[in-house]
């Protein structure tokens, strides 16, 4: 662990920062404007870094760990933004108005800015930002599109996860959820984030799919890296014919399998680029 | 269809799915090579066929699947993909070849040197396949991001100094504390050294038909006097008794991008024609040619071509577009998470 002090650095201690006084924010129950401010300054930090690292580097910044942790500092605050809005409109699941004694609402708010400070950290004070040009194989089309689907699908799905832990292992459960109806509740705020992330996570798979194919002639290669994602992929399909087969039952094992689904994510997304375990050819997807 | 049974058939399904993942984990630690062996195994084959089965059952006792189209796109799309990767799988070509209706499935590679052609195509495991037509290289090369350079280093093999290898005018101090400038002076197509007669070697340029790259550099010493060192861009250095350095020839090590231009021949007639990159392969015939390794040898440039038929890989893609197609309509496109967020 070390301390940088180039620009695109600084911009991205500012953004950890800005998450660590959101979560601070929402931890201490103050006023919600003032945790929104501190997520607005994240998010600017985080994209004023995210640009300068591309303008300097002539690339996409997706190629390694570094870069796709960046990018997820990014996406985590429009994101929160756009699912509140549109779970407000079309589920009901969240009230209109913000409100930090709603528990549900708390724990979101919590989550992203946890989030935001577990991915900035690595990328401000682990992964190495050394600039490396692109090899020949990234350089596709199908790049941009196949990194940029898995890491708004991932940070959709670990919002997804943020109700079903709480509602699992939290105090929140003892407070609120002694009904099975608010357990259910919370079940439904992790369907709508994993509905409307598997659609990427599944574009993700399969534009990564037919690139293999034009890259090295397979469509499917059984690398290690495929087969989490796959694994990974399952989970949510496992999870979401479990809710049809059980409408009313089970569920906390609905539950388990959307926090199943994150462990998986991370695993795929760490372990596999990380761990000299799983060698294919995802191997330039590491942190460097 | 009464409801036990379709009940029985979606658990089925999920029971089939907790295997395949539970699959997808093994073959991850197995590694790609040896997983590509254990999911073309003859018991996987079976597994394979159940997955598809119990999909196909899926369709028989969900009636209400036909009637929710974007559940139907998911669902046949799903059945697209198990069937391409069936088709066209190591173990589907097996079992087609052992029923007489197919070739092996034709993986392996080529290699040519610039202006060389051929047809047979060698597998990993040395089997060879013969493709109906020739391939012809007409030309190969690479392109990096960074330059080649000569670097300096001590008989001790430390290395002091870095220059860019082109004749570009200008002078390095190695350290400030030897006070010696280098330089590179000359370069040749084809470097031979002759030797004179006082024992010293020059450097001169020789047929420039072959192909032997090389340098000369010079070093001006603290005391005035010019000692030039000869470097060859493939082989061991020249070594200067006089001078207590060693100079290389540093290649570029980061590609940019690989190209070679192929020519598909028959009976002295073009088939087709493409400068072939990663990521953008030829398609003749239902044959990929792909851009895979790049080398140089004794003979010149050289190009690996990977040849892989395309066999299911159409039915494969088509259920890619049904499956996302189906999961956006179903997750994005209705009225936004409204019916399934009741669950």
């Amino acid at each position: 662990m070390h301390i940088k002090t180039d620009l695109q650095s600084v911009l991205i201690y500012l953004s950890l920062a800005g998450y660590a006084a959101a979560f601070v924010s929402a931890a201490i129950k103050r006023k919600p404007s003032a945790g929104q401010l501190c997520f607005a300054f994240a998010f600017a930090a985080a994209t004023a870094s995210y640009i300068v690292r591309w303008v300097l580097h002539h690339h996409l910044p997706m190629q390694n760990l570094f870069e796709v942790f960046l990018l997820m500092g990014v996406l985590i605050w429009p994101i929160a933004l756009l699912t509140r809005r549109l779970l407000v409109r079309n589920t009901g699941i969240l009230p209109a108005v913000a409100n930090s004694n709603d528990p549900v609402q708390w724990a979101m708010t919590l989550g992203d800015a946890f989030l935001g400070v577990l991915v900035m950290f690595p990328a401000g004070f682990v992964f190495s930002g050394a600039p490396r040009p692109l090899p020949p194989a990234l350089q596709s089309v199908l790049f941009g599109p196949h990194v940029a689907s898995y890491m708004i699908a991932y940070v959709l799905m670990a919002r997804a996860c943020v109700p079903a832990t709480v509602a699992l292992v939290g105090r929140y459960k003892a407070e609120r959820l002694i009904e099975a109806e608010r357990l259910i509740e919370a079940e439904r705020l992790s369907y709508g984030m994993a509905a409307a992330g598997f659609p990427l996570l599944t574009l993700g798979l399969v534009l990564g799919s037919v690139w293999g194919k034009l890259a090295w002639g397979d469509w499917w290669a059984w690398d290690p890296k495929e087969l989490w994602s796959l694994a990974c992929w399952l989970v949510y399909i496992l999870y979401f014919h479990w809710r049809i087969v059980h409408p009313k039952a089970y569920i906390r094992t609905r539950l388990w399998l959307v926090v199943l689904g994150i462990i998986f994510i991370v695993i795929t997304l760490l372990w596999v680029n990380l761990s000299r375990i799983f060698a294919g050819l995802h191997n330039y997807a590491a942190g460097g | 269809m009464k409801p036990i049974v379709r009940y029985m058939t979606l658990n089925i399904g999920i029971l089939t799915l907790l295997m395949l993942v539970i699959l997808c984990i093994t073959g991850a630690f197995l590694g790609a090579e040896k997983a590509a062996l254990f999911f073309n195994s003859p018991p996987l084959a079976v597994f394979w066929l159940i997955l598809l089965g119990t999909l196909v059952a899926g369709f028989v006792c969900w009636r209400s699947l036909w009637r929710r189209p974007n559940l139907l796109l998911c669902h046949l799309g799903c059945m697209a993909v198990l069937a391409g990767g069936m088709w066209g799988s190591a173990a589907g070509h097996r079992l087609r070849q052992a029923v007489g209706g197919s070739s092996a499935k034709v993986k392996g590679t080529i290699v040519l040197h610039q202006g060389q052609s051929g047809s047979e195509v060698v597998a990993e495991r040395g089997q060879i396949f013969t493709l109906p037509f020739s391939v012809r290289l007409e030309q190969t090369d690479v392109s990096y991001y960074d330059a080649p350079s000569l670097g300096i280093y001590t008989q001790r093999g430390e290395l002091i100094g870095r220059l860019a290898a082109a004749v570009d005018g200008q002078a390095y101090e190695l350290s400030a504390e030897s006070g010696i400038r280098v330089e590179v002076v000359e370069k040749f197509a084809n470097l031979r050294l002759i030797r004179q007669d006082d024992g010293t070697l020059t450097g001169v340029e020789g047929d420039t038909a072959a192909d032997n790259p090389g340098y000369a550099v010079a070093f001006t010493l603290p005391d005035g006097q010019v000692r030039r060192q000869y470097v060859f861009e493939r082989f061991e250095p020249h070594f200067s008794s006089q001078l207590p350095f060693v100079t290389v020839f540093l290649p570029p090590r980061m590609p940019k991008e690989y190209r070679s231009t192929l020519i598909l021949e028959k009976d002295g007639q073009t088939l087709a024609q493409k400068t072939i990159r990663v990521n953008n392969p030829l398609y003749y015939g239902g044959y990929h040619f792909y851009q895979s390794t790049f080398g140089r040898d004794e003979g010149g440039a050289y190009s690996g071509i990977l040849v892989v038929s395309d066999s299911g890989v159409w039915c494969v893609f088509v259920g890619y577009g049904l499956m996302t197609a189906g999961l956006f309509g179903q997750f994005w496109m209705r009225p936004l998470l409204r019916d399934e967020g009741k669950g």
